[in-house]
């Protein structure tokens, strides 16, 4: 346990404190821009990994009319369900554990986040000195020893505080987290699978907004921008997606909606080409089937590489 | 998918002990007249009636009921008739030695507010003729409290906290601050007499020997300042981590604990004579005991350390793994007695002896007369003894 401890310290803990003490003092001892470039760093440097997840993802929902397919040609027995499922992942060149192994890489990364923003912002005693033996003693081209403790303030918030007004921020916090999260959904076959999207859609930024009230101010600084950038992302990626229109009028019934059918045309092609190429493809012929709206959004990015 | 991994996360996240505001303060110890005082981490002062037959128990418990002071993180400090104890609940109190309450002959002040976020982590210090009790607070300001009713003298506001433990000498109050510099303030008025800037927070407990003030800081070194004036006389900068704990000094050594774990043995002119290396941080303020210097190391030894050569003489390792944060106490000895052929004996059987509060709860007595030995361990949250 000992060991376990020790490495979670060195390979996690230490390196994310140590460069968070560094951007406070290049950055005029200012937490807030310090928390805002690291986590800016933080995704970067896990950008390979969401963009595989991503990716994934993705081609698992493609994948979904020929499951279905296959579930119903073979009801009954479970086996040979199980066998050309996974076959069929094969063929696509899809793991269906792939989208979860950048999940299970970056567990890590964000929960020490949290323990890094914790003991950074607070400025108790306790933490103080849990801080001291954390930091490397030979950046000795910088004063991080001289920058503790840390001062935490920030456009007239206490980072290490709850946020003074009890709403931008929580606010902030709900309305990133929902953006982010309906760009990502995927239109699913499944109803069931639909309705529990729907659900985490709404549960996921009330339940972060209602923690992030008693939070001190930092971490939903961090959250926020986190959520920024992954939006940017998957605006790069997959232009504005499902988030709009935000309400729509009608939900058409699965079975026969559009992306469901954009969708099961892509599918011959998911196993003639990679997961990447084709998922990205077949988002683009889906956006200008689905109407103008939706291809007003496109990025320009991403139409200059699909003319290609 | 996604979303559950979230919420694992952010449950993690939330549920560790130290998000939000879970102060508890460390566990202080001093020694007076057959009792001993101890700050627990359930937020109560408690009596130990310490009659020397190693059997102990609790004389009374402050508050009484289910109040509590929020945790105490320096050295209560005992008076005549009154104990005054700076809590991290912002207020400070003068407990009735006998009874255990406010009483009649007590008070508490509140100085500021932990609904705020604000605490008492400095600890307080009483002048000679304990008329006025001075302490530092979160709010930047130094308070002089008149310690016949609590009532406000005058107040210093520095640019920062101020968790270091104010030091009287010669009318005159030294402390350091969270803005990087150590003050000297006359003590009936609070005018400043001056101020030195150091290059990192200042939280130790100041040492007035030989004219001096001595003083470590977070930018790693440990200044000799002119007490008269605040020249700077001469810096020690070998060390690799900050100055928490506060020096002490026999008749010709400083001893500057560091949390590098090692504490440096400096003359009078800040020549480093030796450095004993406690293998872990010093947080706890370090003592004299006729036999040399005891020290606490962060994880748990407590180690006698010859004064002239920095030789280990016993080391007490009971505590382990457990903690040492808060600041140890041994009654005062006199200064003829601080030699290493002169044994102190009598005035009272806590007068060979050391108090350590470990962080699980345990306050230990160990005799420091012939090495290190255990007379008791007694533990605050079971109030009974412990192995």
């Amino acid at each position: 346990m000992e060991i376990i401890f020790s490495l979670w310290n060195e390979i996690i803990i230490r390196p994310m404190l140590n460069t968070l003490m560094v951007l406070y003092v290049v950055f005029f001892n200012n937490m807030g821009i310090a928390i805002i470039v690291f986590t800016i760093l933080v995704r970067l440097i896990t950008l390979p990994l969401t963009l595989k997840q991503v990716r994934q993802m993705r081609s698992m929902n493609l994948l979904q009319p020929k499951m279905k397919e296959i579930q119903e040609r073979f009801k009954g027995d479970r086996a040979r369900v199980s066998q050309e499922t996974m076959k069929m992942y094969k063929e696509a060149g899809v793991s269906p554990l792939g989208c979860l192994g950048p999940l299970v890489v970056q567990m890590p990364i964000l929960i020490g986040l949290f323990r890094v923003l914790i003991q950074t912002l607070f400025a108790n005693p306790d933490d103080l000195v849990g801080l001291s033996d954390k930091l490397y003693s030979w950046i000795s081209f910088l004063p991080i020893y001289e920058a503790a403790p840390l001062n935490n303030s920030f456009f007239g918030m206490n980072l290490a505080e709850p946020d003074p007004t009890s709403f931008v921020l929580p606010i902030l916090v709900a309305a990133s987290t929902w953006v982010q999260q309906k760009m990502t959904m995927m239109p699913s076959m499944d109803p069931r699978q639909q309705s529990s999207q729907n659900m985490m859609l709404w549960m996921m930024p009330i339940f972060l907004g209602v923690f992030s009230l008693g939070w001190p101010s930092g971490l939903p600084l961090y959250w926020i921008v986190s959520n920024l950038i992954g939006v940017s992302i998957q605006y790069f990626i997959t232009g504005w997606g499902p988030l709009f229109p935000l309400f729509p009028k009608a939900t058409p019934a699965p079975a026969s909606n559009q992306p469901s059918q954009g969708s099961q045309d892509t599918t011959s092609e998911e196993v003639l080409e990679d997961g990447t190429s084709s998922t990205n493809r077949t988002n683009r012929r889906r956006s200008r089937r689905t109407g103008s709206e939706r291809t007003r959004h496109r990025p320009q990015r991403g139409r200059g590489r699909n003319s290609k | 998918m996604v979303s559950l991994f979230l919420i694992a996360v952010v449950a993690l996240g939330a549920c560790q002990p130290n998000l939000g505001s879970s102060i508890q303060g460390w566990s202080p110890a001093v020694a007076s007249g057959g009792v001993v005082y101890v700050a627990t981490q359930q937020g109560k002062l408690k009596a130990l009636i310490d009659d020397g037959t190693g059997v102990v128990s609790v004389k009374w418990s402050f508050p009484s009921g289910d109040d509590e002071l929020g945790g105490v993180f320096n050295t209560p400090v005992v008076g005549e008739e009154l104990i005054y104890v700076a809590a991290v609940d912002g207020m400070l109190y003068a407990i009735d030695k006998q009874t255990g309450a406010v009483g009649q002959n007590g008070w508490s002040a509140t100085l500021v507010q932990d609904s705020d976020n604000q605490h008492l982590v400095s600890g307080p210090v009483v002048d000679a003729s304990e008329s006025t009790i001075l302490v530092g607070s979160d709010d930047n300001n130094l308070y002089a409290i008149n310690a016949d009713n609590g009532a406000e003298k005058w107040r210093f506001m520095a640019g920062d906290k101020i968790w270091s433990t104010p030091v009287i000498a010669n009318d005159t109050v030294y402390f350091g601050s969270h803005d990087r510099n150590v003050y000297a303030l006359d003590l009936a008025t609070g005018d400043v007499k001056w101020q030195f800037p150091t290059g990192g927070a200042v939280v130790a407990r100041p040492l007035v020997w030989r004219d001096m003030v001595l003083i470590g800081s977070f930018d790693r070194k440990f200044y000799a300042l002119d007490a008269e004036d605040g020249t700077e006389l001469w810096t020690f900068d070998d060390a690799n981590n900050w100055f928490w704990a506060g020096a002490v000094a026999s008749n010709s050594f400083v001893f500057a604990p560091s949390m590098d774990g090692h504490v440096y043995a400096l003359d009078r002119v800040g020549n480093l004579q030796w450095d004993y290396d406690a293998g872990s941080p010093l947080v706890a303020n370090p003592v004299i005991v006729p036999r040399g210097l005891v020290i606490a190391s962060r994880e748990g030894d407590v180690s006698l350390i010859e004064i002239t050569a920095g030789n280990l003489v016993n080391q007490y390792s009971d505590i382990t793994p457990v903690e040492i944060l808060a600041p140890i106490f041994t009654p005062p000895i006199p200064e003829n007695s601080l030699s290493l052929t002169g044994i102190q004996v009598g005035g009272g059987n806590q007068q060979e002896s050391v108090f350590v509060g470990a962080q699980d709860g345990t306050v230990h007595r160990i005799q420091a007369k012939s090495g290190l030995i255990k007379v008791w361990c007694f533990d605050t949250k079971e109030d009974a003894a412990c192995q």
